[in-house]
């Protein structure tokens, strides 16, 4: 039953990693397709690295950008899946403890998610 | 400097900030953010972003290999992760009301001596403590086969409330100052609920994930995670910690314990650099 718990822990954080070191190579290859010159001009870096560069900063950029086929709305978006991957990962312990019974570690793992997702809206409010 | 070059560096650097931050269970950050604005010219705003994201791909490169050997303890994990996170939400709700100069001359300070307390192998069987009723209705604890020593390790942790009383501390100062504090979690693992050296920094290498995604959206929304630069990053990061998590097994304690007391060493120097010079 223990072994059960530490497969599927195992497991997500696997599927996350894979999944968004994938979605990142793919987005890095388009982008050095559209931008050849990111393979010799010096300038271009300044644009990327600098206080001003643009780049998405809500969801909604980011599957827009998907769309138009930006590269680095692409990689946005496997690091999002990064994130997200820690947050699935506790969520997936609630569902394990609770299916193997485990009332105690039912709650422990409940309050932390609980405590996850506020601090995710009160960081989305605050910014 | 072309861009492309720039991913290369970047990714190198990652690899080796990834490699040590597995094996220390820290996340990098104390490489990723000098190297970035030092090095790379990177604006600092966009470079403490990438370090928020090396975090969690420190942890999540490197945890799937120790969970699997059982060298993380994901119990000790997940309830100490009750006070990071709960610790973290007050950090981060204090942020505006604290002096952050003083924040790390005093992190700067406790991570001192943490180092020099570390620096001494626990004396074992000195004075045995009494497995308090906490540690044992939370059932903690847990045995791994250390590669290194080539036995099994059966060990049982002490001190639980005491342990989630300095997590929720050092939840409290990655809240308010944005660093991922595995600088503190290891040491409280180690002093206080004396677990072997190795489980403390896997176990610690688990949690830290989990505080730096909570943080995370904030810092997308802000605008300082950028793909450019965090991507590389992650990939680095992330490749670099799978490699470290395969080496930790086979390094002995001793020697572990050395490289995070220097380590802690540089951290606490750094901490305490900057509240002066603030």
């Amino acid at each position: 039953m223990k072994e059960w718990v530490h497969t599927a822990i195992v497991t997500t954080l696997r599927v996350g990693v894979v999944l968004s070191i994938s979605i990142m190579l793919v987005g890095m290859a388009v982008t050095l397709v559209r931008h050849p010159e990111y393979f010799s001009s010096r300038p271009a870096l300044g644009a990327l690295i600098s206080p001003g560069a643009h780049f998405p900063n809500t969801l909604l950029d980011v599957v827009s950008g998907i769309r138009h086929g930006r590269g680095q709305a692409v990689v946005m978006a496997g690091l999002l899946v990064l994130i997200a991957t820690p947050v699935a990962r506790v969520a997936l312990s609630v569902v394990v403890f609770v299916k193997v019974r485990d009332r105690l570690y039912t709650a422990i793992t409940s309050v932390v998610l609980l405590i996850l997702l506020i601090s995710f809206s009160i960081g989305l409010v605050a910014a | 400097m072309s861009p492309i070059l720039f991913v290369v560096i970047v990714g190198a650097i990652s690899l080796l900030a990834g490699f040590l931050g597995a094996l220390l269970g820290l996340g990098g950050g104390i490489i990723i953010v000098p190297a970035l604005t030092l090095l790379l010219g990177v604006d600092i705003r966009l470079a403490i972003g990438a370090s928020i994201v090396s975090v969690i791909a420190t942890s999540s490169g490197a945890a799937a290999a120790y969970v699997r050997d059982r060298l993380a303890n994901i119990r000790v994990a997940m309830f100490l992760e009750l006070g990071t996170t709960a610790g973290a939400i007050t950090g981060a709700v204090l942020a505006g009301i604290l002096i952050p100069r003083f924040l790390f001359i005093l992190f700067g300070l406790i991570v001192g001596y943490s180092a020099f307390a570390m620096l001494r192998d626990r004396r074992r069987g000195a004075k045995e403590i009494e497995v308090g009723p906490w540690a044992r209705v939370l059932d903690l604890k847990s045995s791994y086969f250390d590669d290194a020593a080539g036995m099994h390790v059966d060990y049982q942790p002490k001190r639980a409330r005491i342990g989630l009383a300095l997590m929720y501390f050092a939840g409290v100062i990655s809240g308010l100052l944005g660093i991922g504090s595995g600088a503190l979690k290891v040491p409280a693992m180690d002093l206080a609920m004396e677990l072997p050296i190795k489980v403390s920094t896997a176990t610690s290498n688990f949690m830290i994930g989990v505080t730096a995604a909570a943080s995370a959206g904030v810092y997308f929304s802000r605008g300082q995670i950028d793909p450019f630069i965090a991507g590389p990053v992650a990939i680095g990061v992330m490749a670099g910690a799978f490699i470290g998590s395969h080496t930790l097994g086979r390094i002995s304690s001793r020697t572990v314990r050395f490289i995070f007391v220097a380590v802690l060493t540089v951290v606490a120097v750094q901490m305490l650099f900057k509240g002066v010079m603030a």
